[in-house]
Protein backbone atom coordinates (compact mmCIF):
# COMPACT_ATOMS: atom_id res chain seq x y z
CA UNK A 1 0.00 0.00 0.00
CA UNK A 2 2.60 2.49 0.62
CA UNK A 3 4.50 2.09 -2.60
CA UNK A 4 1.22 2.62 -4.39
CA UNK A 5 0.17 5.75 -2.19
CA UNK A 6 4.07 6.71 -3.17
CA UNK A 7 3.47 6.25 -7.18
CA UNK A 8 -0.19 8.16 -6.78
CA UNK A 9 1.29 11.24 -4.75
CA UNK A 10 4.99 11.46 -7.02
CA UNK A 11 3.52 13.24 -9.65
CA UNK A 12 2.06 16.32 -7.34
CA UNK A 13 5.26 16.20 -5.28
CA UNK A 14 7.39 16.89 -8.55
CA UNK A 15 4.96 19.79 -9.95
CA UNK A 16 5.09 21.32 -6.31
CA UNK A 17 1.13 20.94 -5.63
CA UNK A 18 1.16 18.32 -2.28
CA UNK A 19 -0.16 19.45 0.57
CA UNK A 20 2.09 19.81 3.67
CA UNK A 21 1.30 16.45 4.79
CA UNK A 22 1.53 14.36 1.72
CA UNK A 23 4.54 16.32 0.89
CA UNK A 24 6.46 15.60 4.48
CA UNK A 25 5.17 11.87 3.75
CA UNK A 26 6.58 11.43 0.19
CA UNK A 27 9.67 12.99 1.32
CA UNK A 28 9.96 10.46 4.77
CA UNK A 29 8.91 7.61 1.94
CA UNK A 30 11.81 8.81 0.01
CA UNK A 31 14.58 9.03 3.23
CA UNK A 32 13.12 5.19 3.96
CA UNK A 33 13.39 4.14 0.44
CA UNK A 34 16.34 5.54 -1.50
CA UNK A 35 15.63 3.42 -4.44
CA UNK A 36 12.79 5.50 -5.62
CA UNK A 37 14.98 8.54 -6.12
CA UNK A 38 15.81 7.36 -9.56
CA UNK A 39 11.71 7.21 -10.35
CA UNK A 40 11.80 10.83 -8.91
CA UNK A 41 14.49 12.28 -11.33
CA UNK A 42 12.42 10.03 -14.36
CA UNK A 43 9.27 12.36 -13.70
CA UNK A 44 11.67 15.17 -12.81
CA UNK A 45 13.45 14.60 -16.81
CA UNK A 46 10.13 13.96 -17.98
CA UNK A 47 8.39 17.54 -16.75
CA UNK A 48 11.73 19.15 -18.31
CA UNK A 49 10.91 17.40 -21.54
CA UNK A 50 7.82 18.55 -22.05
CA UNK A 51 9.15 22.16 -21.40
CA UNK A 52 11.31 21.73 -23.55
CA UNK A 53 8.62 20.66 -26.22
CA UNK A 54 6.56 23.94 -25.72
CA UNK A 55 5.97 25.80 -29.02
CA UNK A 56 8.20 28.45 -29.98
CA UNK A 57 5.59 31.56 -30.18
CA UNK A 58 5.71 35.19 -29.52
CA UNK A 59 3.61 36.32 -27.03
CA UNK A 60 1.39 38.28 -29.71
CA UNK A 61 0.05 34.87 -31.93
CA UNK A 62 -2.98 35.39 -32.86
CA UNK A 63 -3.37 39.38 -30.65
CA UNK A 64 -3.84 41.04 -34.19
CA UNK A 65 -6.93 38.08 -35.00
CA UNK A 66 -8.52 39.27 -31.51
CA UNK A 67 -8.32 42.68 -32.01
CA UNK A 68 -10.08 42.98 -35.02
CA UNK A 69 -12.55 41.14 -33.73
CA UNK A 70 -12.94 42.73 -30.82
CA UNK A 71 -13.14 46.26 -32.83
CA UNK A 72 -15.88 44.38 -34.56
CA UNK A 73 -18.01 45.16 -31.37
CA UNK A 74 -17.83 48.69 -32.38
CA UNK A 75 -20.61 49.79 -34.33
CA UNK A 76 -19.62 50.21 -38.24
CA UNK A 77 -21.27 52.91 -41.08
CA UNK A 78 -23.40 49.87 -41.66
CA UNK A 79 -24.71 49.18 -38.77
CA UNK A 80 -25.04 53.20 -38.35
CA UNK A 81 -26.99 53.18 -41.66
CA UNK A 82 -29.18 50.35 -40.15
CA UNK A 83 -30.01 52.04 -37.40
CA UNK A 84 -31.41 55.41 -39.29
CA UNK A 85 -33.33 52.91 -41.07
CA UNK A 86 -34.57 51.21 -37.94
CA UNK A 87 -32.39 48.39 -37.86
CA UNK A 88 -33.41 47.75 -41.56
CA UNK A 89 -30.28 45.56 -42.06
CA UNK A 90 -30.98 42.87 -39.93
CA UNK A 91 -35.06 42.70 -40.16
CA UNK A 92 -37.19 41.71 -42.78
CA UNK A 93 -37.80 44.43 -45.16
CA UNK A 94 -41.43 44.34 -45.55
CA UNK A 95 -41.48 46.37 -42.31
CA UNK A 96 -40.25 49.43 -43.59
CA UNK A 97 -42.64 50.56 -46.31
CA UNK A 98 -39.81 53.46 -47.85
CA UNK A 99 -37.41 50.77 -48.47
CA UNK A 100 -40.15 48.15 -49.88
CA UNK A 101 -39.76 50.73 -52.79
CA UNK A 102 -35.83 50.10 -53.56
CA UNK A 103 -37.21 46.63 -52.53
CA UNK A 104 -39.60 46.47 -55.80
CA UNK A 105 -36.16 46.67 -58.09
CA UNK A 106 -33.96 43.91 -56.02
CA UNK A 107 -33.39 45.35 -53.09
CA UNK A 108 -30.46 47.04 -51.33
CA UNK A 109 -27.70 45.49 -49.90
CA UNK A 110 -25.68 46.83 -47.45
CA UNK A 111 -21.94 45.27 -46.31
CA UNK A 112 -21.19 44.46 -42.92
CA UNK A 113 -17.12 44.60 -43.35
CA UNK A 114 -16.61 48.21 -43.54
CA UNK A 115 -12.66 47.74 -44.73
CA UNK A 116 -13.56 44.47 -46.29
CA UNK A 117 -11.62 45.00 -50.43
CA UNK A 118 -12.76 43.90 -53.59
CA UNK A 119 -16.57 43.81 -55.06
CA UNK A 120 -17.86 42.99 -50.95
CA UNK A 121 -17.41 46.78 -49.97
CA UNK A 122 -20.01 48.12 -52.84
CA UNK A 123 -23.77 48.42 -53.01
CA UNK A 124 -25.12 45.54 -55.20
CA UNK A 125 -28.81 44.88 -55.87
CA UNK A 126 -29.92 41.26 -55.17
CA UNK A 127 -31.63 39.15 -57.92
CA UNK A 128 -32.79 35.87 -58.16
CA UNK A 129 -31.95 34.96 -61.53
CA UNK A 130 -28.25 35.11 -63.52
CA UNK A 131 -25.67 33.70 -61.46
CA UNK A 132 -22.01 34.28 -62.25
CA UNK A 133 -20.23 32.74 -59.02
CA UNK A 134 -19.28 29.61 -57.06
CA UNK A 135 -21.81 28.13 -55.05
CA UNK A 136 -21.99 29.87 -51.92
CA UNK A 137 -24.39 29.80 -48.23
CA UNK A 138 -27.51 31.86 -48.31
CA UNK A 139 -27.75 32.57 -45.06
CA UNK A 140 -30.42 34.52 -42.62
CA UNK A 141 -29.39 35.38 -39.20
CA UNK A 142 -32.01 36.26 -36.70
CA UNK A 143 -33.85 39.66 -36.18
CA UNK A 144 -31.38 39.91 -33.22
CA UNK A 145 -27.91 38.94 -33.85
CA UNK A 146 -24.76 40.99 -33.11
CA UNK A 147 -22.37 41.76 -36.19
CA UNK A 148 -19.84 40.75 -33.57
CA UNK A 149 -21.21 37.76 -33.32
CA UNK A 150 -22.04 37.38 -37.09
CA UNK A 151 -18.26 38.17 -37.79
CA UNK A 152 -16.99 34.91 -35.01
CA UNK A 153 -19.30 32.74 -36.48
CA UNK A 154 -18.10 33.62 -40.29
CA UNK A 155 -14.43 32.93 -39.19
CA UNK A 156 -15.45 29.85 -37.42
CA UNK A 157 -16.14 28.17 -41.12
CA UNK A 158 -13.83 30.59 -42.95
CA UNK A 159 -16.69 32.18 -44.74
CA UNK A 160 -16.80 35.61 -45.98
CA UNK A 161 -19.73 38.06 -46.64
CA UNK A 162 -20.55 38.03 -50.48
CA UNK A 163 -23.61 40.26 -50.23
CA UNK A 164 -26.47 40.91 -47.87
CA UNK A 165 -29.04 41.56 -46.92
CA UNK A 166 -31.60 41.55 -49.50
CA UNK A 167 -34.98 42.43 -48.74
CA UNK A 168 -35.73 39.29 -47.48
CA UNK A 169 -32.97 39.73 -44.63
CA UNK A 170 -30.62 37.04 -46.98
CA UNK A 171 -26.52 37.14 -46.93
CA UNK A 172 -24.46 35.21 -49.27
CA UNK A 173 -21.58 33.91 -47.67
CA UNK A 174 -18.49 32.88 -49.55
CA UNK A 175 -16.60 30.01 -47.80
CA UNK A 176 -13.46 27.08 -49.60
CA UNK A 177 -15.63 24.96 -51.54
CA UNK A 178 -14.74 21.58 -50.33
CA UNK A 179 -16.12 22.98 -46.82
CA UNK A 180 -19.67 24.21 -48.20
CA UNK A 181 -21.49 21.19 -46.69
CA UNK A 182 -19.32 21.34 -43.06
CA UNK A 183 -19.63 25.20 -43.11
CA UNK A 184 -23.84 24.89 -44.20
CA UNK A 185 -23.89 22.22 -40.63
CA UNK A 186 -21.85 24.50 -38.71
CA UNK A 187 -24.04 27.20 -39.46
CA UNK A 188 -27.63 25.46 -39.17
CA UNK A 189 -26.42 24.36 -35.64
CA UNK A 190 -25.77 28.35 -34.56
CA UNK A 191 -28.28 29.70 -31.83
CA UNK A 192 -27.64 32.97 -34.04
CA UNK A 193 -28.68 31.75 -37.42
CA UNK A 194 -32.05 30.83 -38.92
CA UNK A 195 -31.69 29.18 -42.34
CA UNK A 196 -29.15 28.44 -44.48
CA UNK A 197 -29.38 26.84 -47.99
CA UNK A 198 -26.79 26.75 -50.55
CA UNK A 199 -27.59 29.14 -53.53
CA UNK A 200 -25.79 28.61 -56.85
CA UNK A 201 -24.19 32.07 -56.75
CA UNK A 202 -24.32 35.58 -55.99
CA UNK A 203 -26.46 37.52 -58.99
CA UNK A 204 -24.49 39.69 -60.46
CA UNK A 205 -24.13 43.24 -60.34
CA UNK A 206 -26.78 45.47 -61.95
CA UNK B 1 13.65 17.49 5.27
CA UNK B 2 14.98 16.37 1.48
CA UNK B 3 17.09 18.80 -0.17
CA UNK B 4 19.17 18.42 -3.35
CA UNK B 5 17.05 17.15 -6.47
CA UNK B 6 13.72 16.94 -4.69
CA UNK B 7 13.67 20.80 -3.75
CA UNK B 8 15.18 21.92 -7.28
CA UNK B 9 11.81 20.10 -8.94
CA UNK B 10 9.68 21.85 -6.29
CA UNK B 11 11.18 25.06 -7.34
CA UNK B 12 10.83 24.55 -11.33
CA UNK B 13 6.77 23.78 -10.82
CA UNK B 14 6.75 27.18 -8.71
CA UNK B 15 8.66 29.34 -11.66
CA UNK B 16 6.66 27.91 -14.52
CA UNK B 17 2.66 27.92 -12.67
CA UNK B 18 2.53 31.70 -12.35
CA UNK B 19 2.57 33.73 -15.41
CA UNK B 20 0.90 36.65 -13.61
CA UNK B 21 -0.59 37.30 -10.23
CA UNK B 22 -4.50 36.67 -9.58
CA UNK B 23 -4.71 40.29 -8.26
CA UNK B 24 -3.10 41.45 -11.43
CA UNK B 25 -5.15 39.56 -13.74
CA UNK B 26 -8.41 40.96 -11.32
CA UNK B 27 -7.34 44.36 -12.31
CA UNK B 28 -6.85 44.00 -16.00
CA UNK B 29 -10.15 41.89 -15.84
CA UNK B 30 -12.19 44.73 -14.28
CA UNK B 31 -10.21 47.60 -16.81
CA UNK B 32 -11.39 44.85 -19.84
CA UNK B 33 -15.19 45.38 -18.46
CA UNK B 34 -14.76 49.26 -19.43
CA UNK B 35 -13.20 48.24 -22.80
CA UNK B 36 -9.72 48.93 -22.02
CA UNK B 37 -8.27 47.58 -25.11
CA UNK B 38 -4.56 48.10 -23.38
CA UNK B 39 -5.32 45.85 -20.25
CA UNK B 40 -6.80 43.17 -23.10
CA UNK B 41 -3.42 43.31 -24.46
CA UNK B 42 -1.46 42.87 -21.05
CA UNK B 43 -3.43 40.17 -20.32
CA UNK B 44 -3.11 38.53 -23.33
CA UNK B 45 0.30 38.60 -24.06
CA UNK B 46 0.57 37.50 -20.72
CA UNK B 47 -1.61 34.28 -21.09
CA UNK B 48 -1.37 33.14 -25.08
CA UNK B 49 1.20 30.95 -24.88
CA UNK B 50 0.17 29.10 -22.18
CA UNK B 51 -2.68 28.16 -23.67
CA UNK B 52 -1.52 28.33 -27.09
CA UNK B 53 0.86 25.14 -25.77
CA UNK B 54 -2.10 23.35 -24.24
CA UNK B 55 -3.88 23.80 -27.44
CA UNK B 56 -1.54 22.52 -29.50
CA UNK B 57 -1.31 19.90 -27.28
CA UNK B 58 -4.55 18.83 -27.55
CA UNK B 59 -5.19 19.53 -31.76
CA UNK B 60 -1.71 19.17 -32.41
CA UNK B 61 -2.27 21.84 -35.66
CA UNK B 62 -0.80 24.97 -35.34
CA UNK B 63 -3.28 27.05 -36.96
CA UNK B 64 -6.20 25.23 -35.32
CA UNK B 65 -4.96 26.03 -32.12
CA UNK B 66 -4.39 29.73 -33.26
CA UNK B 67 -7.89 29.88 -34.28
CA UNK B 68 -9.32 28.48 -30.81
CA UNK B 69 -6.52 30.71 -29.13
CA UNK B 70 -8.38 33.60 -30.37
CA UNK B 71 -11.80 32.21 -30.07
CA UNK B 72 -10.61 31.97 -26.68
CA UNK B 73 -8.95 35.54 -25.65
CA UNK B 74 -12.16 37.25 -27.40
CA UNK B 75 -14.28 35.11 -24.86
CA UNK B 76 -11.90 37.15 -21.96
CA UNK B 77 -13.49 40.18 -23.93
CA UNK B 78 -16.39 39.27 -24.07
CA UNK B 79 -16.86 38.19 -20.72
CA UNK B 80 -14.43 39.62 -17.90
CA UNK B 81 -16.70 38.72 -15.18
CA UNK B 82 -17.24 35.30 -16.26
CA UNK B 83 -13.85 34.49 -14.01
CA UNK B 84 -15.00 34.31 -10.35
CA UNK B 85 -11.57 34.14 -8.82
CA UNK B 86 -11.93 30.72 -7.10
CA UNK B 87 -9.39 29.15 -9.08
CA UNK B 88 -6.29 30.37 -10.82
CA UNK B 89 -7.00 31.83 -14.15
CA UNK B 90 -5.03 29.97 -16.12
CA UNK B 91 -6.87 26.98 -14.86
CA UNK B 92 -10.46 28.97 -16.35
CA UNK B 93 -8.29 29.76 -19.40
CA UNK B 94 -7.76 26.19 -20.08
CA UNK B 95 -11.45 25.17 -19.26
CA UNK B 96 -12.45 27.69 -21.68
CA UNK B 97 -9.71 26.67 -24.53
CA UNK B 98 -10.71 23.07 -23.66
CA UNK B 99 -14.56 23.33 -24.14
CA UNK B 100 -13.74 25.52 -27.36
CA UNK B 101 -11.18 22.70 -28.81
CA UNK B 102 -13.71 19.99 -28.14
CA UNK B 103 -16.70 21.76 -30.07
CA UNK B 104 -14.59 22.55 -33.23
CA UNK B 105 -12.97 19.33 -33.46
CA UNK B 106 -13.36 16.00 -33.24
CA UNK B 107 -11.62 13.89 -31.02
CA UNK B 108 -8.76 12.05 -32.32
CA UNK B 109 -8.44 8.22 -32.01
CA UNK B 110 -8.42 6.60 -28.50
CA UNK B 111 -4.55 4.88 -27.56
CA UNK B 112 -2.80 2.80 -30.50
CA UNK B 113 -2.37 -0.62 -29.13
CA UNK B 114 1.37 -1.28 -29.14
CA UNK B 115 1.05 -5.08 -29.87
CA UNK B 116 4.64 -4.71 -29.83
CA UNK B 117 4.99 -3.56 -26.19
CA UNK B 118 4.52 -6.69 -25.03
CA UNK B 119 7.54 -8.71 -26.93
CA UNK B 120 10.04 -6.17 -24.97
CA UNK B 121 8.30 -7.71 -21.28
CA UNK B 122 11.75 -9.42 -21.11
CA UNK B 123 14.41 -7.00 -22.25
CA UNK B 124 12.69 -4.01 -21.73
CA UNK B 125 13.58 -2.09 -18.07
CA UNK B 126 11.29 -2.92 -15.73
CA UNK B 127 9.81 -0.69 -12.66
CA UNK B 128 13.67 -0.64 -11.57
CA UNK B 129 15.71 2.03 -10.24
CA UNK B 130 18.34 1.00 -13.21
CA UNK B 131 15.47 1.02 -15.65
CA UNK B 132 14.33 4.51 -14.34
CA UNK B 133 17.48 6.12 -14.24
CA UNK B 134 18.04 5.36 -17.57
CA UNK B 135 15.00 6.70 -19.09
CA UNK B 136 15.77 9.85 -17.21
CA UNK B 137 19.49 10.18 -19.12
CA UNK B 138 18.43 9.04 -22.17
CA UNK B 139 15.06 10.30 -23.20
CA UNK B 140 15.34 13.30 -25.09
CA UNK B 141 12.31 15.66 -26.30
CA UNK B 142 11.56 14.47 -29.18
CA UNK B 143 11.10 10.83 -28.15
CA UNK B 144 8.71 12.39 -25.20
CA UNK B 145 6.51 14.05 -27.72
CA UNK B 146 6.33 11.10 -29.66
CA UNK B 147 5.14 9.19 -26.87
CA UNK B 148 2.62 11.57 -25.75
CA UNK B 149 1.28 11.64 -29.41
CA UNK B 150 0.41 8.04 -29.14
CA UNK B 151 -1.96 8.91 -26.24
CA UNK B 152 -5.47 9.11 -26.18
CA UNK B 153 -6.99 12.77 -25.81
CA UNK B 154 -7.58 12.56 -21.61
CA UNK B 155 -4.19 10.66 -21.09
CA UNK B 156 -1.85 13.44 -23.00
CA UNK B 157 -4.55 15.93 -21.63
CA UNK B 158 -3.68 15.03 -18.19
CA UNK B 159 0.17 14.98 -18.24
CA UNK B 160 -0.08 17.91 -19.94
CA UNK B 161 -2.25 19.47 -17.31
CA UNK B 162 0.15 17.81 -14.61
CA UNK B 163 3.59 18.07 -15.60
CA UNK B 164 3.18 21.23 -17.89
CA UNK B 165 0.65 23.17 -16.39
CA UNK B 166 1.44 22.26 -12.62
CA UNK B 167 -2.31 21.58 -11.47
CA UNK B 168 -3.30 20.11 -8.55
CA UNK B 169 -5.12 16.85 -8.82
CA UNK B 170 -8.29 18.78 -7.51
CA UNK B 171 -7.96 20.98 -10.45
CA UNK B 172 -7.10 18.95 -13.10
CA UNK B 173 -10.46 16.94 -12.25
CA UNK B 174 -12.01 20.66 -12.72
CA UNK B 175 -10.52 20.68 -15.93
CA UNK B 176 -11.99 17.13 -16.91
CA UNK B 177 -14.70 17.17 -15.30
CA UNK B 178 -14.18 13.97 -13.70
CA UNK B 179 -13.71 12.86 -9.74
CA UNK B 180 -10.10 12.65 -8.95
CA UNK B 181 -9.76 9.34 -8.87
CA UNK B 182 -10.25 8.96 -12.43
CA UNK B 183 -7.42 11.49 -12.75
CA UNK B 184 -5.18 9.36 -10.72
CA UNK B 185 -5.78 6.54 -12.61
CA UNK B 186 -5.40 8.10 -16.05
CA UNK B 187 -2.35 9.68 -15.00
CA UNK B 188 -0.57 6.04 -13.56
CA UNK B 189 -1.79 4.76 -17.38
CA UNK B 190 -0.63 7.44 -19.41
CA UNK B 191 2.80 7.58 -17.79
CA UNK B 192 2.92 3.50 -17.89
CA UNK B 193 2.35 3.64 -22.09
CA UNK B 194 4.84 6.65 -21.66
CA UNK B 195 7.19 4.86 -20.24
CA UNK B 196 6.29 1.84 -22.03
CA UNK B 197 6.60 3.92 -25.68
CA UNK B 198 10.58 5.47 -24.35
CA UNK B 199 11.59 2.04 -23.45
CA UNK B 200 10.60 0.64 -26.98
CA UNK B 201 12.44 3.62 -28.26
CA UNK B 202 15.51 2.87 -26.36
CA UNK B 203 15.28 -0.83 -27.37
CA UNK B 204 14.85 0.01 -30.78
CA UNK B 205 17.71 2.82 -30.95
CA UNK B 206 20.09 0.56 -29.41
CA UNK B 207 19.48 -2.56 -31.90
CA UNK B 208 18.82 -1.00 -35.43
CA UNK B 209 18.81 2.42 -34.90
CA UNK B 210 15.78 2.90 -36.79
CA UNK B 211 14.48 5.76 -35.18
CA UNK B 212 17.65 7.57 -35.43
CA UNK B 213 17.30 10.79 -33.68
CA UNK B 214 14.58 9.96 -31.46
CA UNK B 215 16.90 9.67 -28.33
CA UNK B 216 20.10 11.03 -26.87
Amino acid sequence: MTQERFEELLPWYVNGTLEAEDRAWVEQYMKDHPEVRAELEWFGSLQRRMHENAPMVPATIGLARTMHLIRGDRPTIAERISAFFGGFALRPAYALAGVAALAIQGGVILNLLGDAKDDASEIRTLRASQVTEAPMLKVNFAPDAKEADIRHLLMSVQGSVAGGPGQLGDYYIRVPGDQLDAAASRLKADPIVQAVAVAPGLPPRE
Amino acid sequence: MLQGAALRYIDFAATYRTAMDNDRVRELLARIGREDEAAFRELYKAFSRKVFAYLMNRVSDHGRAEEILVDTMYEVWRRPGGYRGDAQFSTWLIGIARNKALMAYRSRRPDETHDDLDDIAETAPADTPDGYAQLAQKQRADGVQHCMGKLSDEHRECLHLVFYEGLSVAEVADVQHCPEGTVKTRLFHARQKVKKCLELLLQREGGKGDLKGALA
